[in-house]
């Protein structure tokens, strides 16, 4: 029992992590079929910009709006940075784009070390308690108001999306961009601007999943690169591209690690090793992922 | 008389080093039917590419388009759209994960300032009005739908743009003989109500004779040009087509 | 033939000149710079970096592959090589050879996990193993000595080295200096051999180059080994130069350095990687650099990465060989000498087998049907094309004729019938094993090699009779040196066939489209077919090359090989075919001679539409 709850509590509460950056990456990829390789170093920068947020004197409240909108513009900065020079590229078959987007993380990494630091940090908990209540322990395993946020505003988030995505002009106007470019900007639509933006929301995504789970996992540089590469591994199981599949698999890999940290005391250390292997798995069985649309062959 | 609605002036257009059109020129006059015929690979569709801006990667352009009085070589395809020139792409194009309805829908993207809900909706249903088979698959994703309702939809789509110039590039392309005959009567019923099209067709005959005038392309060049019924006899049209003079 | 007007070196002599000016800078350096220890020290790092960053090349630059896990190969190499070797008591020596060993063995099964996927997703399976490092550090604490590494305990006793002076420091660097000479003669031989060919034909086109005979997945794979192995090598000196062996420096940020000195050097080139890994590693060797930006390093990357990539794609290197090529054009054109065309009298093509007409015939389709999800693209179709024919095969746009050329070279696998290639069932037969059958092909839209010489092209062609394994050409021994002039005299020949001699040494991008059209003819013709597929050799181009195309069929045709030919260029099919088949909806639904095609009633309505509606 003790140990069914700490599955469900670490599954929802890191899974719904998982599920927003791995958003982030589907959106992205939707839109310009390319893998932002900076969306991990946007939880560093939420993280640490709320941090400093924070240590300027400002409330929590204020600091996650302002982290968000930060990670947005990161997001921005990556595509106007790593994507736009290349011009028109293909990339199925180029490299380029995969050392730019990884050079722009590693320079939003840097930069963040040199005006804030880079030793772990502690932000405070966005919700310390609801109408009272401030956390109690079930079988022994401490929930915590916080904890309940996290998974509320994940839901939140994705449902807004959901309905975004399939009642609104700018919606369709997504949607068509990841289906047919060239017959999207037919309709009038302006394609770059649509994947501008979602290199934009996918930065915010970041952001404020990084904020929201600081009181969890704390504020540290390897929150970019594990959870970064986690919740890739979660949109490639979901099938990237496939929103609804990056939430999938943000909450099977949340699961999974719970899982493991659970029936194993060094489950946390060996969990890169399992989630390596389930890739793999996913990759040679499945390369579309669980959601993704099958691979149509073409003439 | 005033200026034709779209002047195409010595257009040329290359694949890299491959040349595909050579300095191709003509007009289209406001409530004209037009029709640019030739057989597979003399261009036809790279003609309608460069006027739309619908580049593909590593293809350039020269010349001059003028639609509307106004200069639009060179820009993107989402520009052309905003001004009314709309552009049915070659195999339809519908975007396969979305519904009828979203597809019909985001045919009016260049309106979504303009229109409210209501007109909108107005719109949408005189669309299923004209195409009933649409109104029945309304919920659907398009790629589901059969080649012809395909087509119906594409076009469908681009009149919910309000097109000032409606272009359709192979609209009998992939389609069973008895759905051939359907889409052309479609098309005939577009021009009768008054539409501007410029057509583009590999099925010369049906082409020619719903056209006001037309264009006989071959290898990137316009071999010959005039009313559809002149044209209809002219030699160079069977030459283009199955290589014999007859 | 006149010659160019300007002194020609022995080729011998113009290819050692790089080599050994490299030779002299490092000699120099042990004996300059080098009497201070820290950059001695800086010029190990400076070496074996560079040996990196050529094993990497290998796969990243001249096989396309992008990997952002080899530093892990690094970290495999000091634990095999300097820590575990000599445990087993055999000499330290023997550490160098094993660690190679191990890193090929390693990067061969990584490479047969992810090898058949796509682009970036490969990239991504490199990730992923380079961040396994950190749990296999946990898993297996006592063999891998935790996060903080093993020592090396018997280190290799490099002082005994020429030019070492006794002095271990020394030693290193001459061990190391040695390790990327034999490197760089390794990727030069490798490079410059049909292994090196191979790899660039899979970077430009993998469909071209697995139509061309090459075994794609395999070939990747020595692609990865060679590499790994190269760089599990200098990861055992790394660890000799520290004494320890620590997993960290396995991470994404390292692996990702090396493909960065390569993209900023030049990807693809043999002096590019030296000179990125010399720049970049004396560059943060410089005081001030060490005063000011020894912390952010990995933003230096970054920029440098953001920078370098989009303003100069193909690095330092690739800008100068722009440089070089646009000289020795000029040259050429002063010294321009009239081609003297190979005719059909003078030349007879390589045909595989004796083909006779009372043999099996050259194709036989039967029953052949291809769906794409419900779409039906080709149905039902027979087809037996005789020894010595040209069929022609005609019909309206996407009534299915590519998608069976596809069929029949083995791109796309066939839903149902049966494929019979010279009698032999070859219905699941891959591209390459068909290309051995002796199915060639060429493409509609052009699939050439645009950044290969024209030469390289039809080289590649000759793939599969080129019998030279990825060991004769990585040591150059005398059988793949007379392999290769033979295989070089046959291509120059065909080059003179289709009238492109003057062009050998250019790149085949560069030429006139009209001229890719007959290079890929060429290219084709090297696999000495007994069945050519040409789809649409006419489009695109002017009637003057038309007519050359026709001769050039005429020629192909005389001399026993069976050619496919989909064109829309009705005056070329009807001249030169022998039967033509016309589909329609991925239907057969006329065959015969051009005159009784042209005047069949079903052909002439899909064509021009139906008859009727006009009146």
């Amino acid at each position: 029992m003790t140990d069914l709850v700490q599955i469900f509590v670490y599954g929802l509460t890191v899974g719904s992590v998982l599920a927003l950056v791995a958003l982030g990456y589907s959106l992205v990829f939707a839109t310009s079929r390319v893998v932002n390789f900076a969306q991990g170093s946007m939880l560093v920068v939420g993280g640490f910009v709320a941090f400093a947020v924070v240590r300027a004197g400002a409330p929590i409240w204020l600091a996650l709006p302002i982290a968000t909108a930060i990670g947005a513009l990161v997001g921005v900065a990556v595509h106007l940075t790593a994507i736009r020079p290349l011009g028109k590229f293909d990339p199925a078959s180029s490299v380029g784009w995969i050392l730019t987007t990884f050079s722009a993380s590693l320079v939003a990494l840097d930069l963040i070390k040199m005006t804030v630091g880079a030793e772990p940090r502690t932000i405070p908990s966005l919700l310390n308690s609801i109408g009272g209540w401030k956390g109690s322990t079930i079988s022994g395993i401490p929930v915590s108001p916080n904890d309940l946020l996290i998974v509320a505003s994940a839901l939140a988030l994705m449902v807004v999306g959901e309905i975004v995505q399939t009642r609104t002009m700018g919606g369709r106007a997504l949607r068509a961009v990841s289906q047919d470019p060239a017959a999207a900007s037919l309709m009038g639509i302006n394609t770059n601007r649509v994947v501008m933006t979602s290199f934009a929301v996918a930065g915010a995504l970041g952001a404020f999943a990084a904020v929201l789970l600081a009181p969890r996992l704390f504020v540290k540089f390897d929150n970019g690169l594990l959870l970064g590469i986690q919740a890739f591994v979660a949109a490639v199981i979901g099938g990237l591209g496939s929103t609804r599949g990056a939430v999938l698999g943000g909450y099977v890999l949340g699961f999974v690690g719970g899982i493991l940290r659970v029936t194993s005391s060094s489950g946390g250390q060996i969990e890169p090793l399992v989630i390596f292997v389930v890739f793999l798995l996913v990759l040679v069985v499945r390369p579309n992922g669980l959601l993704g649309a099958p691979v149509i062959e073409k003439a | 008389m005033t200026e034709p609605l779209l002047v195409v002036d010595n257009l040329s257009a290359a694949y890299g080093p491959a040349e595909a059109l050579h300095g191709v020129s003509l007009n289209v006059d406001c409530g004209e039917v037009v029709t640019l015929i030739g057989s597979n690979g003399a261009g036809k569709t790279t003609t309608l590419r460069s006027i739309t801006g619908l580049l593909e990667r590593g293809m350039t352009v020269s010349g001059r388009v003028v639609f509307d009085g106004r200069d639009i070589t060179g820009l993107p395809a989402e520009k052309v759209a905003r001004m009314g020139l709309i552009h049915v792409p070659e195999g339809r194009r519908v975007f396969p994960a979305a519904s009828v309805e979203d597809n019909l829908l985001l045919g009016s993207y260049r309106l979504r300032r303009r229109e409210n809900n209501a007109a909108r909706r107005a719109r949408v249903d005189s669309i299923y009005d004209r195409f009933p088979v649409l109104s029945e698959r309304r919920g659907q994703y398009a790629g589901l739908l059969s080649g012809g309702e395909q087509q119906q939809l594409a076009i469908g789509r681009a009149l919910m743009a309000e097109p000032r110039l409606l272009v359709l590039d192979e609209p009998s392309l992939g389609l069973a003989p008895l759905l051939v005959a359907a889409m052309f009567k479609i098309v005939a019923e577009l021009a009768a109500a008054g539409t501007t099209i410029l057509l583009v067709e590999q099925m010369a005959r049906q082409a020619l004779a719903i056209a006001d005038r037309a264009y006989v392309l071959d290898g990137g060049r316009i071999v010959r040009g005039g009313p559809s019924a002149e044209v209809a006899n002219a030699a160079e049209v069977k030459t283009a087509y199955l290589g014999v003079a007859s | 033939m006149s010659l160019p007007t300007r002194i020609h070196l022995p080729s011998w002599a113009t290819r050692a000149i790089a080599p050994a000016s490299l030779f002299l800078f490092l000699f120099w350096y042990l004996n300059g710079p080098g009497a201070q220890r820290s950059w001695l020290d800086l010029g190990v790092e400076a070496t074996y970096l560079a040996a990196i960053a050529l094993g990497v090349n290998l796969l990243t630059g001249y096989t396309g592959l992008l990997s952002l896990g080899h530093a892990g190969f690094f970290v495999v190499g000091g634990y095999v090589g300097a820590v575990w070797a000599p445990a087993w008591g055999v000499s330290p020596w023997f550490g160098l050879p094993a660690a190679f060993v191990a890193g090929a063995a390693m990067g061969a099964l990584l490479a047969l996990l992810c090898c058949h996927l796509r682009g970036f997703y490969l990239t991504v399976v490199t990730l992923a193993f380079g961040s396994l490092l950190p749990a296999l550090v946990v898993v297996l604490k006592s063999a891998l000595g935790g996060t903080s590494g093993r020592n090396v305990t018997k280190p290799i006793d490099v002082s005994i080295l020429p030019f070492a002076n006794g002095d271990s420091y020394r030693g290193l660097f001459v061990l190391s200096t040695i390790v990327l000479f034999a490197t760089l003669w390794l990727c030069r031989n490798l490079v410059h051999s049909r292994w090196g060919r191979a790899s660039m034909a899979i970077r430009e086109s993998e469909l071209a180059a697995s139509s061309s005979g090459v075994e794609t997945y395999l070939h990747k794979v020595s692609a990865f080994a060679l590499s790994a192995g190269i760089v599990s090598v200098a990861g055992v000196i790394a660890a000799e130069r520290f004494l320890l062996v620590s997993p960290s420096a396995g991470g994404q940020d390292q692996s990702f350095r090396y493909v960065i000195m390569i993209a900023l050097g030049g990807l693809g080139t043999l002096a590019g990687p030296i000179i990125g890994a010399f720049t970049l590693t004396f560059g943060f060797g410089l005081t001030w650099v060490q005063e000011h930006l020894v912390n952010q390093q990995n933003l230096v990357f970054g920029l440098l990465g953001l920078v370098g990539v989009a303003l100069a794609p193909e690095g330092t290197m690739g800008n100068v060989n722009k440089v070089l090529a646009k000289l020795r054009h000029r040259q050429r054109k002063d010294a321009s000498s009239p081609v003297t065309a190979v005719t059909a009298a003078a030349y007879t093509l390589p045909v595989r087998a004796a083909l006779t007409a009372s043999g099996p015939p050259a194709l036989e389709l039967s029953a052949v049907t291809k769906r794409f999800g419900g779409v039906v693209a080709v149905n039902d179709v027979d087809l037996i094309v005789e020894p010595g024919e040209v069929h022609g095969l005609i019909g309206p746009n996407g009534s299915g004729k590519t998608t069976l050329l596809n069929m029949i070279s083995g791109i796309t696998p066939v839903t149902s019938g049966r494929v019979m290639v010279m009698g032999h069932d070859d219905t699941h037969a891959s591209a390459p094993k068909r290309c051995g059958r002796g199915v060639s092909r060429t493409f509609q839209n052009l699939q050439l090699w645009k950044k290969m010489t024209v030469r390289d092209n039809v080289l590649v062609g000759c793939h599969r009779n080129l019998r030279v394994n990825t060991f004769q050409a990585a040591f150059g021994t005398h059988g793949a040196h007379k392999a290769e002039r033979a295989a070089v005299q046959r291509s120059d020949e065909l080059l003179a066939l289709v009238g492109l001699s003057a062009r050998a040494d250019d790149l085949a991008g560069a030429l006139p489209f009209a001229e890719q059209r007959r290079l890929e003819i060429a290219r084709a013709l090297a696999a000495s077919p007994s069945l050519l597929l040409l789809d649409e050799p006419a489009a695109g181009l002017h009637p003057s090359d038309v007519h050359r195309l026709l001769d050039l069929i005429g020629t192909i045709k005389a001399s026993g090989v069976s050619v496919i030919l989909v064109e829309h260029h009705m005056e070329l099919l009807m001249a030169v075919s022998d039967v033509i088949t016309v589909l329609e909806f991925g239907s057969v639904i006329a065959e015969g001679t051009p005159a009784e095609v042209q005047n069949n009633p079903a052909v002439v309505a899909a064509y021009l539409g139906v008859e009727e509606d006009v009146a």
